[in-house]
């Protein structure tokens, strides 16, 4: 494992969707730099996830689509560890749609979680970055908020629009020395569908990818890594893919 | 010192992001080779980087030439016994000038040695990367290489170049296990922006008000992005980053 990117010992960070692959994938190496983490996630199972660093973790059980929810989270960044720096909106759903199939309703379950529970999330912890003179957000979305992905209507127009979420974001908070960039996975979010859908197809789609694999989650966590970093203090809006060359 | 008996060469290597960049490989542990104009400068950028402890080679080239940038490549492989990364930092500012009064001089000039120069480095850089078992090369864009600015069209198309360069690069070297990215800084500490500034204070101004972040950025915070994409982003590849303190994000 590289371990060469800047330690976090003097970072709080706040990881939504902690219980899912990419979620533990990320708190390990947080952890490992130093960072100490408030862990969520709408599945009980993130307890065991935050147990796991003892005294560095602490988990909340909150669902990001609910506003008030966050209250809790906030409190518990700052009651444990007082305050927040860094803020990764990694919680998502996915699932299969084409333009004729997607319904109003599930439309509004993958906004609800990818962009409003994104929303609820920054608009929880920014001011207390304002007050600390200044934070990082990371904002996961998927290279189908670049193209659209046959089938992925739904999920890509909600990917696509926390794209536009964490633009306007950058520009706003940028006065107050708060970054805000986001992460475009590619291949690992196939795995996410065949997980929703049952679908096979991940060996195909590897082949598409020039670099002819997919990510491990250790990727895409180590970007997070470097955005939350002290290396990134000017980067912001930033669209970081990672995914092997696919839209390259 | 994660990258202790790398070899990492670099174009542009003796002042600005170049300089920067090389120094910021050195301290992780890398060899460095820097093939840049000035013979003086890069005397003075080798005590730099010896000074991390790390060995230096300097060859005094343009990018224009070849045969200058083959033989130093090859040099750097003989030298260090390989090629694992590569900065392609060497590049050239335009006069600000309006497109109708551009002479096509100068616009051959800053396509040259922004677009030629990136695309001969890569050429040979390549290879011997894949010979060594692969790494990673990071060009030098701007965010000009994103959104152009009026009264710079010859270095904006340069730039704009040098992204698609490194696309079309990173698709063909990704089976040979050379990854390719591109840095697009915004308004950075570097010679290029103190000349330009000196040369237009007025428009200097409203350059750095676009950039929300509402500082200039230091070199040294792209020197880290360039570490980052070279040594950590091992999934990403054929991707331009912006190190811009969100001036394209608006």
């Amino acid at each position: 494992m590289n371990s060469a990117l800047p330690p976090q010992t003097d970072k709080v960070v706040i990881l939504t969707g902690a219980a899912g692959g990419l979620g533990q994938a990320a708190a390990r190496i947080f952890a490992d730099a130093g960072a100490k983490l408030v862990l969520t996630d709408r599945n009980a199972d993130g307890a065991a996830v935050a147990q796991s660093f003892g005294a560095q973790a602490v988990f909340v059980r909150h669902d990001v689509s609910v506003r008030e929810a966050w209250d809790a989270v906030v409190a518990a960044a700052c009651g444990a560890f007082g305050g927040v720096d860094v803020l990764i909106n990694n919680a998502g759903i996915a699932g299969r749609d084409s333009v004729e199939s997607l319904t109003a309703e599930r439309l509004r379950g993958y906004l609800d979680v990818n962009l409003i529970g994104a929303m609820n999330g920054m608009q929880a912890v920014a001011e207390i970055m304002r007050r600390r003179g200044g934070g990082s957000i990371i904002n996961i979305a998927s290279i189908s908020a670049l193209a659209s992905t046959p089938n992925l209507t739904g999920y890509g127009v909600s990917k696509w629009a926390l794209r536009g979420l964490s633009r306007y974001a950058a520009a706003e908070f940028a006065g107050s020395g708060i970054r805000v960039n986001l992460v475009l996975p590619g291949a690992l979010e196939v795995a996410m569908i065949k997980d929703a859908s049952a679908s096979s197809g991940k060996s195909n789609f590897a082949e598409s990818v020039p670099l002819k694999r997919l990510a491990s989650a250790e990727e895409v966590a180590r970007v997070m890594l470097f955005l939350a970093s002290d290396a990134a203090s000017y980067v912001t809006g930033a669209e970081l893919t990672v995914d092997g060359g696919y839209t390259a | 010192m994660s990258l202790e008996g790398k070899s990492v060469f670099v174009t542009g290597g003796n002042s600005g992001i170049g300089l920067a960049g090389a120094l910021r490989f050195a301290r992780e542990g890398a060899n460095i080779t820097i093939f840049a104009r000035r013979a003086e400068s890069n005397a003075e950028a080798r005590a730099l980087v010896e000074a991390q402890g790390v060995r230096c080679l300097t060859f005094v080239g343009d990018v224009g030439d070849e045969a200058a940038l083959r033989d130093a490549v090859v040099g750097a492989v003989k030298g260090f016994g390989g090629l694992h990364y590569a900065l392609n930092a060497a590049g050239a500012m335009q006069s600000v000038t309006p497109l109708t009064d551009l002479t096509a001089e100068e616009f051959e000039t800053i396509f040259s040695a922004n677009a030629r120069g990136t695309f001969l480095s890569m050429k040979h850089q390549i290879p011997a990367i894949r010979d060594s078992g692969g790494g990673a090369i990071c060009n030098c864009a701007s965010t000009a290489g994103i959104v152009p600015s009026a009264f710079q069209v010859a270095y904006a198309a340069a730039k704009f170049a040098v992204v698609a360069l490194t696309r079309g690069a990173a698709l063909e070297a990704a089976s040979l296990g050379v990854r390719v990215n591109v840095v697009c800084p915004g308004a950075t500490t570097g010679e290029m922006w103190f000349k330009f500034k000196d040369a237009n204070p007025e428009r200097a101004k409203l350059v750095l008000a676009k950039h929300p972040l509402g500082r200039v950025g230091d070199k040294e915070e792209v020197a880290d992005a360039v570490l980052f994409l070279c040594r950590d982003a091992t999934f990403t590849t054929g991707h331009a980053l912006t190190v811009d303190g969100g001036r394209t994000a608006g």
